[in-house]
């Protein structure tokens, strides 16, 4: 691995290198309209994929915080178009590690022990990046551990960094800069949680307790004595990486199963603890052969209030859908209209609402439901893009929905493309359906 | 204070330390917020004589810069003391030789800071405290840089080779700055920045794009 060079960690610096992107972005559009003067049949394709390589290189040099953001958007399939969700995935890959003597330090200040000194082996190079920090392996007393390390300041430079992201934020994502600022409060408070490895020691321990029942899942044991607010060591679990795994030409059957096990898990978590490991990227699941799961990363947990729970599942229940007065008061309930809107404005938006809901509720509208569908995800991306174009969407650009259900959303998107991923077929029959009919 | 008094007064049958006096001195920086104004008032408060001053210094500049070379000394020998150290980079031991200096210099930081507004102007440099620990810092920087030339982590070039150790000098004023001003809890920050000022200056001593561009337009010149 390449060690890094430079991190610009200045506030001036990281403005500057969002600047230098933006212009390149603007760049790029220019560059694809003068192309497409000549070649009217130039898809938009082009264009994405200029920019996405942009955003992807000003992201991955700027580390911690922006780096998560890129991997929010990626997750975020139905937000941006396809070729920003390939350039970011790798953002959930790669990262450039620390140094060895920054690693000694960190465990001197946290422990007064080097690594070597509190390991039997520790190895100096990092095996894999997380985003706001490094992983490295190292074995005691017969037990192969993985030990995450965060960079220095992290913390420190979240709530500066997405200050900066806001403005690019509202470009990509085409929503007003003041409706946004729930979204990126919402996103601050979990980011700001995320640097807390303590905070995150202790709710792996909870979650994967609680989920033990469930056969096949993998949790990896933490250690607190070799842990810290900036060091979390847990077993090192072996296993791959979705691409990899897919690589090894998985039979039908095993697809399934790991699907089944994501699903069950997510459910059990969203309905019975109400409490969700919401950060379902690809990197944070290893896969194995025989159709089990190891489970790693509880950095983004997020905590369902009832109130929210009551309304948002409700729509998962057929006859709310088919009810017009319910779901009216359910969206209004779940803040889906803004106090200014105009009649004609609360009709179309309730017409959207009735089939996006529809639409991302189809999985749990049936016994089983097939991912491996693409028509489905397709259909979800064209009513993305449907939304994007709809003048009185573009006019009116409240944030619209509860600041709990952009987690919530999060979590479902990741889910369903990681189940789409593994192509998997998966019966859907919820937990949930027996505490909405009590 | 009595304490104090009396505690000095116990010591005053035997020879007092350079130690002994490096600390006193920044005792008494610290407490009054000013240098003391002569070497008899200083040594007048210790309940000592004026001559004992003159065994191991001889003026308050000569103790100063004893200060900041005690720093060094005792950071190098602490960095050399780690089994690792050896198996370092060069790159890797000056990352660690900051670290570890600034964990040091923390035991001095109100000193620092306090009298950081004389040590660190240019022009003070020739008679600046830090000079005695700069010499011994340039020498250090030169091993490690003839260790990076052995090693093909530094690449030797003309004239510019020959300045390397001054240019990592400023580094380390850099980083001394940097850490002066930083503000985030347990100063994350100057970790984060020791890194970066360390990789970005090993990344341009190495063999860079530098070195391709250069040599593309010899080559293109020679034709």
């Amino acid at each position: 691995m390449k060690e890094q060079n430079n991190i610009p960690t200045g506030k001036v610096e990281r403005a500057t290198k969002f600047v230098q992107t933006g212009a390149k972005i603007g760049g790029n559009y220019i560059k694809h309209y003068a192309k497409k003067a000549f070649n009217p049949e130039l898809t938009r394709d082009q264009l994405h994929e200029d920019n996405s390589k942009d955003v992807y290189e000003t992201l991955s040099q700027l580390k911690g915080s922006a780096l998560k953001v890129a991997q929010m958007l990626s997750q975020d399939k139905n937000m941006l178009p396809q070729a920003y969700v390939d350039k970011f995935s790798m953002a959930q890959y790669s990262a450039p590690p620390l140094s060895y003597p920054l690693v000694v330090k960190t465990f001197q200040k946290y422990f007064g022990k080097t690594p070597d000194s509190m390991f039997d082996t520790f190895e100096r190079t990092a095996s894999n990046a997380a985003s706001i920090g490094q992983v490295h392996k190292a074995t005691k007393e017969g037990k192969v551990l993985a030990v995450k390390i965060q960079y220095p300041g992290v913390a420190e430079s979240v709530s500066s960094d997405l200050k900066l992201v806001k403005p690019f934020a509202v470009r990509l994502l085409n929503m007003k800069e003041k409706d946004l600022d729930m979204y990126m409060d919402e996103v601050e408070s979990k980011l700001i949680e995320e640097t807390d490895y303590e905070l995150e020691l202790k709710r792996s321990k909870e979650i994967s307790n609680q989920c033990a029942h469930i056969k096949g899942l993998i949790f990896p044991d933490y250690y607190p004595e070799y842990s810290s607010k900036r060091i979390l060591t847990m077993d090192w679990l072996e296993g791959m990486h979705m691409k990899e795994f897919l690589a090894t030409n998985p039979s039908q059957d095993i697809r399934n199963k790991i699907g089944q096990l994501l699903w069950d898990f997510y459910d059990f978590q969203m309905h019975q603890l109400r409490t969700v490991h919401a950060d379902p990227h690809p990197g944070n699941f290893l896969l194995r052969e025989n159709g089990t799961v190891g489970v790693i990363d509880f950095g983004c947990v997020k905590e369902i209030p009832d109130e929210f729970y009551n309304e948002y599942f409700k729509l998962l229940n057929k006859e709310v859908i088919e009810d017009k007065t319910e779901l009216l008061q359910t969206f209004e309930r779940l803040n889906f209209f803004d106090a200014e809107d105009t009649p004609l404005q609360r009709e179309i938006f309730f017409d959207l609402f009735c089939e996006m809901t529809r639409l991302l509720g189809q999985p749990f509208y049936s016994d089983t439901f097939d991912f491996s569908d693409d028509s489905y995800f397709k259909k979800i991306y064209e009513f993305g893009e449907y939304i994007g174009q709809v003048k009185e969407i573009k006019d009116a650009r409240q944030a619209r929905g509860s600041r709990h259900g952009i987690y919530i959303n999060r979590t479902y998107f990741g889910l369903y493309n990681l189940l789409n991923q593994l192509g998997a077929i998966v019966r859907t029959k919820s937990y949930g359906e027996v505490t909405l009919e009590a | 204070m009595e304490n104090y008094i009396e505690e000095s007064q116990q010591h005053t049958s035997e020879a007092i330390s350079a130690k002994e006096l490096r600390d006193q001195f920044i005792e008494y920086v610290l407490m009054n917020g000013k240098l003391p104004q002569s070497v008899f008032q200083f040594m007048k408060t210790l309940h000592r004589k004026e001559s004992e001053f003159y065994e191991h210094y001889n003026s308050f500049q000569s103790l100063e810069k004893d200060i900041w070379l005690g720093i060094f000394e005792e950071t190098l020998s602490k960095v050399k003391s780690q089994e690792v150290y050896e198996s370092y980079s060069a790159r890797e031991k000056l990352l660690s030789f900051y670290y570890t200096w600034i964990e040091v210099l923390k035991n001095y930081r109100s000193y620092i800071v306090h009298t950081s507004k004389l040590s660190l102007r240019p022009e003070n440099w020739m008679n600046s405290p830090l000079k005695g620990f700069r010499e011994s810092f340039l020498d250090y920087a030169k091993s490690l840089i003839h260790e990076g030339i052995d090693k093909n982590e530094v690449m030797k070039r003309p004239f510019l080779s020959d300045n390397y150790d001054k240019l990592i000098w400023m580094q380390l004023l850099f980083v001394l700055k940097f850490w002066m001003e930083d503000e985030s809890r347990g100063f994350e920050r100057t970790d984060a920045a020791i890194e970066k000022a360390v990789n970005l200056s090993f990344d341009l001593m190495g063999n860079s794009v530098l070195d391709s561009v250069v040599d593309f337009g010899k080559f293109l010149f020679q034709k």
